[in-house]
């Protein structure tokens, strides 16, 4: 990794008697595309207004390339922002939005137009360029919010949820030309968002944030497959994380359903919290020994992949299933119990480690599964 | 009835709904509003009062009066001077506390009562005690010069500070009511604008400008149309405080009219006076809204 362009020591605010932010460290580089991913009310955001100069801290240090800038003002930063709501400045035209900055950070009169025009041009905007806000789509004028950003050519992006209040469609064409434009400028980005396909797509390294604290910090794919916290875990799930009370006895983990072999993993025995993401859930449509027999109530089908949902009398299990496998009727399935995939927490949510199951987690096929199947070969 | 005739009639009806709804408001504002406005056009071209029990047909000859009046103009002079001055004072001071009191202040809410209470009080009341600041003889400000060692002012006596005072009293009266609406204004402006600003490097006085000010512009205008009638409108405290003297000094064009129509019963010649100061707001506040939506 290269120079360190963000540095934020012992960072903590509370609201009141709130606490928001508690003691918190982070080191983003220079260059990269940093997220924090965290439920709404984590703190996100707050953190987000301190490294902006928009609030202040209660205690901590901030440094932006090397330099202390915890007293420094915000319009002295030289941050560029992207708000969730855009906020252009309504009563002036795109143009004038993008020579705003220019012209307080004293830009060259003659300089500005061009730089403008450049990035413009960059952005696909030229033609609104005389256009007042009110005028454009959200599509666009979360274009000219990115463009104002950029032309400033700053330090440091500030991106706070800048994709929420896009449609479907839109977020997604806009999430990947955001990942390319900032490669392609390299400018270091803090971007905040509680959308983990947004967090997992953009980031060269992201922060999951809970009650004001990082809970891991890490490579997208690292922390998804190694969480080290529950919460984590929960919170990088999608549908929700299937959690089952565990025991760790002679090599294996018992749970209500099934009993899982550790395969090695070692861990000290005792009671467990036991974690199993969707997709490495296995089912088996035929008797598998020690695992209780499960009701399929439900079949929800995404297109390459089906959610199976299948209950016993104490809970339900989800699992994400390729549509091209063996697709289990409605009526009993067990629990591939060596197959199957699990992490393990302590009481506390902390990780313990994880059963190998057939998701070999350094295997990118499992973790990212093709999407070809059946939809493409039915075309 | 047909299924077609049906369907034209509810449409029919539909349309003419919204009319039915306002016409009891627009009854009312014709017997209160219209209907004396008209009337009141009608009296100017008559001649009615204490020389003529029954209205005579003159034409324009109150008008031709009335121009060639100088007490007119002196009158004209007077209000132009009191609202030139009123409106802007009234709203910039409104502003500028309506500012001070956006930010997170420790007891801003009592300040906002405190200021505001002016535009509650009763205009006898508020009189009567700005007759007691501005005496002569045993006045507050007065009291207040002396204390510095300077000798009094007869601020509701002599012809050079009596309007002067009028006009204190008039922004004193409504800054309130503009500091309500700012704060209002305010605080539903989108804080992320001025945080994009501030990020963008514009410092306080440049992000008033820049951004806040042009965004205040409804309420500004709002502002300078309710102020400029209502300075138009001044006459309790010049009824109470100064009855138009010295020598006409504070004589304001409703007290003008109030003079010719009610204490020298000239009818026709105070409906000429009134019709000419509602041409006067009527085209100050035009232009006013033409300024606002350009």
């Amino acid at each position: 990794m290269g120079k360190v362009a963000l540095a934020l020591a012992g960072i903590a605010k509370a609201h009141g008697s709130n606490a928001v932010v508690r003691g918190l460290d982070l080191e983003i580089f220079e260059g990269e595309f940093f997220v924090l991913l965290g439920p709404s009310g984590c703190g996100k955001t707050t953190l987000l207004r301190m490294v902006a100069g928009l609030s202040d801290p209660d205690s901590g240090r901030i440094a932006l390339g090397g330099s202390d800038v915890t007293s420094v003002p915000a319009e002295a930063r030289n941050i560029a922002m992207v708000f969730q709501d855009y906020a252009l400045y309504p009563h002036m035209t795109v143009r004038n939005n993008l020579a705003f900055g220019l012209k307080r950070h004293r830009v060259p009169r003659d300089q500005i137009g061009g730089r403008i025009e450049r990035v413009a041009r960059m952005l696909a905007i030229e033609q609104l360029l005389d256009r007042k806000p009110h005028q454009l789509s959200g599509g666009q004028q979360q274009r000219v919010a990115l463009g104002r950003a950029i032309v400033r050519e700053p330090l440091l992006f500030l991106m706070d949820e800048p994709l929420s209040n896009l449609d479907a469609q839109v977020r997604a064409n806009t999430r990947a030309e955001l990942k390319e434009l900032q490669h392609r400028l390299g400018v270091t980005t803090l971007y905040v968002t509680h959308d983990q396909v947004e967090a997992m797509t953009l980031a060269d390294r992201l922060a999951v944030m809970n009650l004001g604290r990082l809970e891991q910090v890490g490579r997208p794919l690292d922390v998804y497959r190694l969480p080290a916290t529950l919460f984590v875990a929960q919170f990088l799930s999608s549908p929700r994380l299937n959690l089952l009370a565990g025991e760790i006895a002679g090599g294996t983990v018992r749970t209500p359903v099934a009993v899982f072999p550790t395969g090695g993993a070692s861990g000290p025995g005792g009671p467990v919290q036991v974690g199993i993401r969707p997709e490495w859930l296995r089912f088996s449509p035929d008797p598998v020994a020690g695992s209780l027999p499960l009701d399929v109530a439900l079949i929800e089908p995404l297109g390459a992949e089906v959610l199976v949902h299948a209950r016993w009398p104490d809970g339900e299990l989800v699992a994400r299933v390729a549509v091209d496998g063996k697709l289990p009727d409605r009526g009993k399935v067990w629990i591939d119990a060596a197959a199957s995939r699990l992490d393990l927490f302590d009481a506390d949510g902390r990780r313990i480690g994880s059963t190998p199951g057939d998701a070999e987690p350094s295997n990118p096929r499992e973790i990212s599964p093709p999407l070809q199947p059946a939809a493409a070969r039915g075309a | 009835m047909t299924a077609v005739a049906a369907g034209a009639s509810t449409r029919a009806r539909a349309r003419l709904a919204p009319y039915l709804y306002v016409l009891p408001a627009l009854l009312l504002l014709g017997l209160w509003n219209y209907y004396p406005l008209v009337y009141l056009i009608h009296l100017s071209l008559h001649r009615l009062g204490a020389s003529a029990p029954m209205p005579r047909w003159v034409g324009l000859t109150n008008y031709r009066e009335l121009f060639a009046n100088p007490l007119f103009w002196r009158v004209l002079g007077n209000t132009a001077i009191y609202t030139g001055l009123v409106v802007p004072l009234s709203i910039g001071l409104g502003l500028a506390l309506a500012l001070a009191l956006d930010q997170r202040l420790r007891g801003a809410r009592l300040l906002r009562t405190l200021l505001y209470t002016p535009v509650v009080l009763p205009t006898v009341a508020g009189a009567t005690v700005a007759l007691w600041i501005f005496n002569t003889d045993y006045g507050l400000a007065n009291y207040l010069l002396g204390l510095i060692g300077l000798p009094p002012i007869g601020w509701l006596t002599d012809s050079e500070y009596a309007l002067g005072s009028l006009i204190a009293v008039g922004v004193w009266k409504t800054f309130g009511y503009f500091m309500l609406v700012y704060l209002a204004a305010l605080q539903s402006l989108p804080q992320s604008v001025l945080e994009a600003a501030r990020l963008d490097g514009a410092r306080p006085w440049d992000r008033f400008w820049s951004v806040t000010w042009p965004l205040l512009r409804p309420t500004t205008w709002f502002a300078i149309v309710i102020a400029l009638i209502l300075s138009f409108q001044a006459f309790d405290f010049v009824n109470i405080m100064t009855q138009g003297g010295p020598s006409n000094a504070t004589n304001l064009l409703v007290f003008y009219v109030y003079q010719n129509g009610f204490q020298y019963f000239r009818l026709g010649f105070a409906g000429a006076i009134a019709v000419v100061m509602f041409v006067l707001v009527y085209t100050l506040s035009g232009l006013i809204s033409l300024w606002y939506s350009r």
